[in-house]
């Protein structure tokens, strides 16, 4: 599966905007949100490939959100971002493709999604 | 309709579920204020008032109303007396362990399977640990509790148990299936997984055996899981209620005591939390910007700007470092080796400043520390000792076995402690150097300290000396 289109979810939108700035420059085609209740509205209209998805949300826990995605469409991969490393062992965070720290270079992302390509 | 007695008068005051003017359970009286009603297919339920939480209130509403659903259009496995007997548990904050038998007996009584368990999720661990078991015997049904605990599933890969539990699904597994620990000594048949949520998601599992024997239909499976589920709720939530008034009780007594420093740990931490985003995108956005400026000096504020936020985003980590209430995890280490790997991690920084490391430390003495946490006391330690010695010097670390314990003493030829230091030594956030937390040195005291041990630190002669004493009261 080749991804062209990508959804970002996250509360914080100067986070938000520099993923979408960074993925634009590879010739992605990016939609960001900063509300998690839209998240999954958004996702039927964008149709993704890939949704980069924060965890640590005050409104809606990302962790709900990738459930209620995981519902519609299993095989749309998220790769959950996050500041803290705490969640990589949580049983709903075994269901996203990849998690990956903000503090990484962002580079990390399309490395990831080159992986996917092959 | 059914009076209940001795309700819970801070919980739940006042609880009625009626269909058509038919009251299904009543609980409380009449007189108890009415605060909203909610009308759910026909069945009235109003009210439940005195709850801390109105999101936490809505919860068990909400569970009520479900179990309502599932009665009406399910199977009906459990009759209105059951039902009552089972709400009377739950609003007299019975254990969680009886409701959990209580409903997992009605499973068997009411021949929807010959074994029953309860399987609960360890979240961090990706486990499913076993609480309770039922089965059949003859007439009698027999409970166990206790080495049901050490039965365990395994879910640290996705497979059918994850997704039934993930997707909410109901499904059948063989027991040969379940990937875990001791499962063939409770199910040797299929076996029906149902998965029990709360409001944050699933908690667990109710486990079922299939013989093929008896009809089982979907709305009854999840009507167990339901009871299940507002049981775990419920209970937590009195739990909490409990907790939180002798809370209230506690802080009365003791207002003036020092929970203060506690208190500004909380508050650091949670602050630290805070400013990890903005960093992300500040020294983000900093990495950017460099491809659109090529004037020079514009491209070394740039720098500036990302030098100053990899440092800020340091002193964070450190803070939550220190703020996090830590577990140590003692194993048997070579203090030799562990010095040995320290030295080759500082290598370069102690070949740029040429300062010469002696280590002194017999190559069989094995302590009974956490590794982890131990170096990170050294490192801490050398790093400080590297900082204050301006070109060519010498650390030496000794380490002997003395009659109760491990002595270990680091000295340099440094400029020593500041006077600062020496005066608050390991209180928080006392720094003098530009670049620094002030954490360094708690961090260390606070790792010693996990382990029984003492610190002291004093300058001596050539510079600064740091002794730690580590107990062998912790070995096995």
């Amino acid at each position: 599966m080749k991804v062209k289109k990508i959804l970002i979810v996250d509360d914080e939108p100067n986070v938000a905007r520099l993923y979408e700035d960074y993925l634009k420059d590879y010739g992605f085609e990016v939609k960001s949100i900063n509300n998690p209740h839209e998240a999954t509205n958004e996702f039927y209209m964008f149709q993704p490939d890939l949704v980069l998805l924060d965890v640590n949300m005050p409104d809606k826990d990302g962790l709900t959100v990738l459930r209620e995605l995981k519902k519609v469409s299993p095989n749309v991969p998220v790769y959950l971002l996050t500041a803290h490393d705490e969640y990589k062992r949580n049983f709903n965070a075994l269901y996203a493709e990849e998690y990956i720290l903000k503090s990484r270079d962002p580079k990390i992302i399309v490395n990831l999604i080159e992986k996917i390509k092959e | 309709m059914k009076k209940m007695n001795n309700r819970s008068d801070v919980a739940v005051k006042y609880l009625l579920i009626s269909k058509d003017g038919n009251a299904l359970m009543e609980i409380g009286e009449k007189s108890a204020g009415i605060e909203k009603q909610i009308k759910i297919d026909g069945y009235d339920i109003e009210t439940i008032v005195g709850f801390p939480n109105i999101e936490k209130k809505e919860q068990i509403v909400d569970g009520i109303a479900k179990i309502i659903e599932l009665l009406k259009n399910g199977e009906k496995i459990f009759n209105d007396d059951v039902l009552i007997e089972y709400v009377d548990m739950i609003i007299n904050e019975k254990s969680i362990d009886e409701i959990l038998y209580f409903t997992l007996k009605h499973i068997i009584s009411s021949n929807l399977a010959e074994k029953t368990a309860f399987f609960i999720l360890n979240d961090k661990l990706l486990k499913l640990r076993g609480v309770v078991y039922l089965k059949r015997d003859n007439e009698d049904i027999i409970f166990e509790n206790r080495a049901i605990k050490s039965c365990q599933i395994d879910l640290s890969n996705r497979g059918k148990i994850a997704d039934a539990m993930f997707f909410d699904k109901v499904v059948t597994v063989n027991y040969s299936e379940l990937p875990g620990k001791n499962i063939e000594r409770y199910f040797d048949k299929n076996t029906i997984i149902i998965p029990v949520y709360n409001i944050k998601g699933v908690v667990g599992v109710v486990l079922l055996e299939d013989d093929g024997t008896k009809a089982k239909d979907d709305a009854s499976l999840r009507l167990v899981s339901r009871l299940v589920s507002l049981g775990i709720n419920y209970s937590s939530i009195t739990k909490q209620l409990k907790l939180s008034k002798e809370d209230v009780a506690y802080f009365k007594e003791s207002i003036e005591v020092s929970s203060t420093l506690t208190h500004m740990g909380k508050i650091t931490a949670s602050v630290a939390h805070e400013i990890k985003n903005p960093l992300v995108s500040i020294g983000g956005f900093a990495k950017r910007l460099e491809r659109y400026v090529s004037d020079e000096r514009g491209l070394s504020y740039l720098k500036i700007i990302q030098s100053e936020t990899t440092r800020l985003e340091q002193i964070v980590n450190d803070i939550l470092t220190y703020s996090k209430i830590f577990n140590i995890k003692r194993e048997k280490v070579s203090l030799y080796s562990l010095l040995m790997d320290l030295e080759e991690f500082f290598k370069d920084e102690l070949m740029i400043k040429r300062i010469m490391v002696k280590i002194n430390c017999p190559e069989d003495l094995i302590a009974y520390i956490d590794p982890r946490k131990f170096k990170q006391i050294f490192v801490n330690l050398i790093k400080n000792s590297i900082q204050s010695i301006e070109n060519d010097g010498e650390i030496t670390i000794d380490v002997e076995r003395v009659k109760n314990g491990i002595n270990i003493i680091i000295r340099d030829t440094g400029d020593g402690f500041p006077i600062e230091i020496i005066q608050r030594p390991f209180e928080p956030f006392v720094t003098t150097k530009e670049a620094g937390t002030g954490l360094g040195l708690s961090i260390c005291h606070k790792i010693v300290s996990a382990h029984q041990g003492q610190i002291w630190l004093d300058n001596y002669d050539d510079g600064a000396m740091v002794k730690i004493f580590i107990p062998s009261e912790g070995e096995v």
